[in-house]
């Protein structure tokens, strides 16, 4: 109050004196403001420079255009002659002040507001003129308190071109000038991952990292929390995460950047366009969460179905066995005939395969076995015999052996001929090699497809047939798209020497899901048991090219496969030393153990998981072991559980079964307290398990219980 | 592919994470224990069924006073717990900050400005503010019957400290309660909330 009327007493007087460039001066509480010009006279029909100065008092602060995580902008509003007109503040660039946890973006010490107003050509006709300023504003060091004043201030005006001389304000004003932001060329690329957002900057005069800190422009699109900045060559990337209060998806991102460095302030602008504008942002992000969680309704299961079904054609654990298609196809690529009659069997195996695959698991599960998808590869002995494939389809295509007749009634040998039992029997083995890898997107509609009546889930699981089949099937089917495939010839040799590769890597994988599964001793006799049986086809190899057979051979032929098989039963009998179940990081999920902890209100994490499980290991590497993790699970007292699903475990199905899942991977966090689990995604990334852990460790605790000191 | 994906996401947070956790809409509430301006153990979970709305306040900030004072924040107290809301005002600021309060002075409080919230809590140590990522004062959040966040943000669509914005604002608060008691999704679920910090104690 007294202070408003001591303004409102000086701004009479300076109206009174009508000196040169007399300024209206107000102290208020921690803040003094004043309405300052560059020069002493206005210059009529150009632009001029005035502005707010402000000097706070040590420790206080104003703020930005962007105030931050609280806090107001500064406001000003003026009433000037009719035909001026006010630009908006040129924001001098902003510093990054912080308030405990929170960041607010502003000013502190000395500094000028500068605007520009343009005075109109006939402006001169007066002699002088009153600008007038309302200004509010919010002055914190802590605590807050807001400011408004009225600012008055008259001027002589000068006539057009004239250059009046400066006033003593000037020189701070033109210091705020200078810190302004100068617009750039830069080309600016912004893309989002997950709660990430990243700007790639490149052109010319990049400022490097030193001293250098990035503000957005707008409110409500970037944390405010110092983003990160990194020179890589001539790009320099930002990556900050999305404000928790992000809403809608601007036309683009204004960025401010700054750079403090040897007492100098330098600031640049750059505009960086949203891609796909209306259609990213909060609604896409919010989409990806539905996806990795539960799915509902027939439709959206089947597209699933079909999609995760394509994208199984990509997993290492399919290539190998679609690359014996590929070979099928340029054998039978030239005649349009047979190439659809093989397409047609191809799509018709794969479809049995899944429909088969799911009929047994549904009667499984009917007859009260807790069992879900990936049951197949929990029984040691089909991993073993998958391997012993593995390696025989290995071994035909490096030309130990050719593959008659013979053996009619195995596998292989049906699925590495011609013809279309050939690609019927492929079509099966793709879908038996594929099930572990359940792609990401195939979790939920698995997970649906078993609660629902038989019918649907079967429906389901033939969808996912034809997406597997889809792409080969295509080529058989569509004579155009195969006659772009090479015509067969001498370097089909080389290229089924080159796929044999494939083949024994996937038998090495098997041996070791089976040395997880049933221990080292299981893996040696598995390894013996595929030594003979390479000796048992190069015996048969041999003999097959002559033209009568011969007996000494044909016996050996048996009794070493007969050694081959030998170790089965006992490779299906044994089982894995039980790992570690406390190793410091984690503990071995039970039922009991989680519960415990859940009565005590204890935050968990815990990990299902399977060694066959590619994604499992792909997450447990990116996300699960590094020190950042460790640490997290340390500092919040966050308890480790993993449950281990690599062979069948009745509690882990059940535990699956109650998030509506029927597969590994599943990542759940419970918040300390009482609170409701978190469900995370099946593809894990650092940030996303650090942020889920963060929260669920700062979940409120009883008094009583608290953890830390 | 997937692990070129996954090895990006990594690389890209190694920034700085959040200090503050953060709620999100649609998921279940923090719980919390606090005792209220009456000493009296007071948790989300004896609210079960009804609506809850928390207000983060501090009497001293100016943004709080702009709605006290006005009385718009008490009009909104009495329209929401006469239609059977909860309301809790919960005060987060640390021991010896600006705002902070015993039991005894935020009775006084509720007497002197006539405000009308079901309790008013103590959250001294900060632990219920961080949980739910609460940043200012005024902070608002609205959590449904089944413990369910459906708003976070400002009390309305006005940032300023001046009680003259108070009639032109959209009252993001009484419009989602609104919705809430019609079976009305919240059209506005999320807004930028305004205000001073709260001062929360430091980290132990």
């Amino acid at each position: 109050m007294l202070s408003r009327s001591l303004h409102r007493l000086l701004a009479m007087l300076a109206f009174l004196l009508a000196a040169a460039a007399s300024a209206a001066e107000v102290e208020t509480e921690h803040l003094k403001v004043e309405l300052v010009t560059e020069r002493q006279a206005l210059v009529a029909g150009s632009a001029n420079w005035v502005g707010l100065r402000l000097e706070h008092e040590p420790h206080w602060h104003t703020y930005w255009a962007n105030a931050g995580d609280s806090g107001l902008p500064t406001r000003l509003e003026w009433i000037l002659p009719p035909g001026w007109s006010a630009a908006p503040v040129d924001w001098p660039a902003p510093e990054r002040l912080r308030v405990g946890e929170l960041f607010n973006f502003g000013y502190s010490g000395t500094t000028v507001l500068p605007v520009a107003i343009t005075l109109p050509a006939g402006a001169a006709d007066a002699a002088t003129a009153q600008l007038r300023l309302q200004a509010s504003w919010l002055v914190c060091r802590e605590e807050c308190v807001p400011g408004k004043a009225s600012l008055e201030l008259t001027l002589p005006i000068a006539a057009a071109g004239a250059e009046p001389a400066l006033t003593s304000a000037a020189p701070a004003l033109r210091a705020a000038l200078a810190q302004r932001p100068v617009s750039t060329d830069w080309d600016a690329a912004l893309s989002e991952n997950g709660d990430m957002i990243e700007v790639q900057l490149r052109g010319s005069s990049l400022p490097d990292t030193a001293g250098l800190d990035a503000f957005a422009l707008q409110p409500q699109i970037l944390s405010n929390a110092p983003p990160r900045l990194v020179r890589e060559g001539s790009v320099l990337k930002l990556s900050a995460t999305r404000s928790d209060y992000f809403t809608t998806v601007p036309a683009a991102l204004e960025l401010v950047l700054v750079q403090r460095h040897e007492g100098a302030v330098r600031a640049w602008r750059t505009s960086a366009a949203w891609p796909g504008s209306a259609a990213a942002g909060t609604g896409g992000h919010a989409q990806i969460v539905t996806v990795s969680g539960t799915v509902s309704g027939a439709g959206i299961a089947l597209l699933f179905a079909l999609l995760g079904g394509l994208a199984l054609n990509l997993m290492p654990c399919v290539f190998p066995v679609l690359s014996l298609k590929a070979l099928g196809l340029v054998e039978s690529a030239h005649s349009p005939q047979r190439a659809r009659r093989d397409g047609f069997a191809y799509l018709a195996g794969a479809v049995t395969g899944f429909v088969v695959l799911a009929a047994v698991l549904l009667a499984l599960r009917a007859a009260g076995q807790g069992l879900g998808w990936g049951f197949q590869l929990q029984s040691p002995l089909l991993v073993a015999l998958l391997a012993y494939l593995m390696v025989a389809m290995g071994l035909s295509l490096s030309g130990v052996f050719v593959i008659g007749a013979r053996l009619a009634g195995v596998g292989q040998p049906l699925a590495a001929g011609a013809g279309p039992r050939a690609a019927f029997f492929t079509g099966l083995l793709a879908c038996v090699v594929a099930s572990p890898c359940t792609a990401p997107f195939m979790g939920p509609a698995l997970g649906y497809a078993l609660t629902q009546p038989a019918g649907m889930a079967l429906a389901v699981f033939a969808t996912l047939g034809i997406g597997l089949a889809l792409p080969i099937a295509v080529l058989g089917l569509v004579p155009a798209l195969a006659r772009w495939l090479p015509r067969p010839g001498a370097w089909m040799n080389t290229f089924k020497q080159i796929l044999a590769w494939p083949l024994y890597v996937t038998a090495v994988w098997l041996v070791w899901v089976l040395m997880r599964q049933a221990g080292a001793d299981a893996a040696a006799l598995t390894l013996l048991g595929i030594l003979a049986l390479v000796a048992a086809l190069l015996v048969f190899g041999s003999h097959q090219l002559r033209p009568v057979p011969a007996w000494p051979q044909q016996l050996a032929f048996g009794l070493l496969l007969l050694l081959a098989l030998a170790p089965l039963p006992t490779v299906s009998s044994l089982s894995a030393a039980p790992v570690a179940t406390d190793n410091g990081l984690w503990q071995a999920w039970t039922p009991q153990r989680l519960a415990e902890l859940r009565r005590n209100g204890e935050p968990v994490f815990v990990n299902m998981t399977a060694a066959w499980c590619i994604t499992c290991l792909a997450n447990e590497r990116v996300a699960l072991s590094s020190e950042n993790f460790a640490a997290r699970l340390r500092s919040s007292g966050i308890h480790y559980l993993k449950g281990d699903w690599t062979r069948q475990d009745a509690s882990i199905s059940t535990y699956l079964a109650s998030f509506e899942r029927s597969g590994v991977p599943l990542y759940v966090v419970y918040p300390r307290g009482s609170g409701a689990p978190e469900v995370l995604p099946q593809l894990l990334t650092p940030g996303l398990v650090d942020a889920a852990l963060a929260r669920a460790a700062s979940t409120p605790t009883f008094p009583a219980t608290r953890s830390s000191p | 592919m997937k692990l070129m994906s996954a090895l990006l996401a990594a690389a890209l947070s190694l920034t700085a994470a959040p200090l503050l956790a953060k709620v999100e809409i649609g998921q279940p509430a923090p719980a919390f224990r606090l005792s209220d301006s009456n000493g009296k153990t007071r948790t989300l979970d004896e609210f079960k069924g009804k609506t809850v709305v928390l207000e983060w306040t501090n009497a001293e900030c100016p943004f709080v006073r702009k709605h006290y004072e006005s009385g718009n924040m008490q009009a909104q107290q009495k329209e929401a717990t006469k239609a059977g809301v909860v309301w809790l005002s919960i005060n987060s600021g640390a021991r010896g900050k600006q705002g902070d309060i015993d039991g005894e002075a935020a009775n006084e409080l509720i007497r002197d400005n006539g405000s009308a919230q079901t309790a008013y809590l103590l959250d001294p140590e900060g632990e219920t503010g961080r949980a739910y990522g609460a940043s200012v004062t005024p902070h608002m959040y609205i959590i449904d019957g089944e413990g369910v966040l459906r708003y976070r943000g400002g009390i309305d669509s006005i940032l300023s400290a001046d009680q003259a914005d108070i009639p032109k604002a959209t009252q993001y608060v009484r419009q989602a309660l609104a919705e809430l008691a019609g079976g009305k999704p919240v059209s506005v679920p999320v807004s930028q909330p305004y205000g001073c910090s709260i001062k929360y104690a430091a980290k132990s």
